[in-house]
């Protein structure tokens, strides 16, 4: 099922639904150890770096469906 | 290095479930495939996300987990979870710290479904609060917190568990654990009690891998209040 799938299913719109996945995949889920994700040479920058990313899509989706979205 | 996409509760069948190379993300960490490692079996890949700084990488890892679980019960990690080796995986998913039969329960047969929820026609940010007439008239044209409070609840008893929080602009975000065959209904009660409360605008999203419900911090019992 694609983000694009997932505006249809339900009522979200693929902007709100990108948010929804982020917030869940960066914020949730099973951590099975806190150093885990900074112990392998890396990861630690994929996280810091969609979290830039993130950054300035919750900015794009502000201006376009208010702040209470972010 | 080994990508752990979730842990899964029939090895072979998720393995099954990726057979063909339909399954593998295309910039992912190479061909999903299924470690078994006691007490539990993990999705994994071979090596870290090529496009590691994209947000193709969150949904790539969502499709795999997604696709996984048209065959079996899938605990999802959370995302950027990686070890070196299969026993550095051994010694975490055996280190007592999470239960697995007990994450496996409250997830299987269940999808996660996503709420949002705002006092419809509120563009700007919530504001400091206002004194005399401006505050009145403001205070008049928008829906309160209890709106949603009373939105929150009602969607919480029509769910296994519920987690939610008012963000700091007043707006709900909620994740609600719904029976796969009760998320139709699930989405009936929403529009009902949408246009019962009146005032909301509502979006919800999903079905989702029940990211939110396999904390260390969710107790047997769901937590049902907004935070």
């Amino acid at each position: 099922v694609t983000v694009a799938e997932r505006s249809t299913i339900l009522s979200g719109g693929d902007d709100v639904t990108l948010l929804d996945l982020a917030d869940r995949l960066l914020e949730k889920g099973v951590c099975i150890s806190g150093d885990i994700v900074i112990s392998v040479a890396g990861v630690d920058l994929v996280y810091l770096s969609l979290r830039a990313l993130l950054a300035s899509v919750d900015t794009a989706i502000a201006l376009q469906l208010g702040p209470e979205f972010r | 290095v080994i990508y752990l996409y979730g842990a899964v509760d029939d090895g072979p069948a998720a393995a099954r479930a990726f057979e063909s190379d339909a399954g593998a993300p295309a910039d992912g960490p190479g061909p999903v495939r299924v470690i078994e490692s006691a007490p539990i079996a993990c999705l994994v890949g071979d090596g870290r996300p090529e496009r590691t700084d994209h947000i193709e990488s969150l949904v790539d890892h969502d499709r795999v987990l997604n696709q996984a679980m048209t065959a079996c019960t899938v605990v999802p990690f959370r995302f950027g979870t990686a070890v070196r080796d299969r026993a550095e995986l051994a010694g975490r998913l055996d280190s007592g710290a999470v239960s697995w039969p007990d994450l496996f329960d409250r997830v299987r047969g269940r999808r996660e479904l996503a709420l949002r929820a705002r006092p419809a026609g509120r563009c700007g940010p919530e504001r400091p609060a206002r004194h005399g007439r401006e505050y009145l008239r403001e205070r008049a044209g928008r829906s309160t917190p209890p709106a949603l409070e009373t939105l929150y609840q009602a969607m919480a008893s029509a769910a296994v568990g519920a987690v939610g929080e008012l963000d700091g602009t007043g707006a709900l975000k909620a994740s609600y654990l719904v029976d796969e065959e009760g998320i139709d209904w699930f989405c009936a009660q929403l529009t009902a009690t949408q246009t019962a409360v009146g005032g909301l605008e509502v979006s919800l999203t999903g079905p989702w891998a029940a990211y939110s419900f396999v904390g260390t911090s969710h107790a047997a019992s769901d937590q049902k209040a907004v935070r």
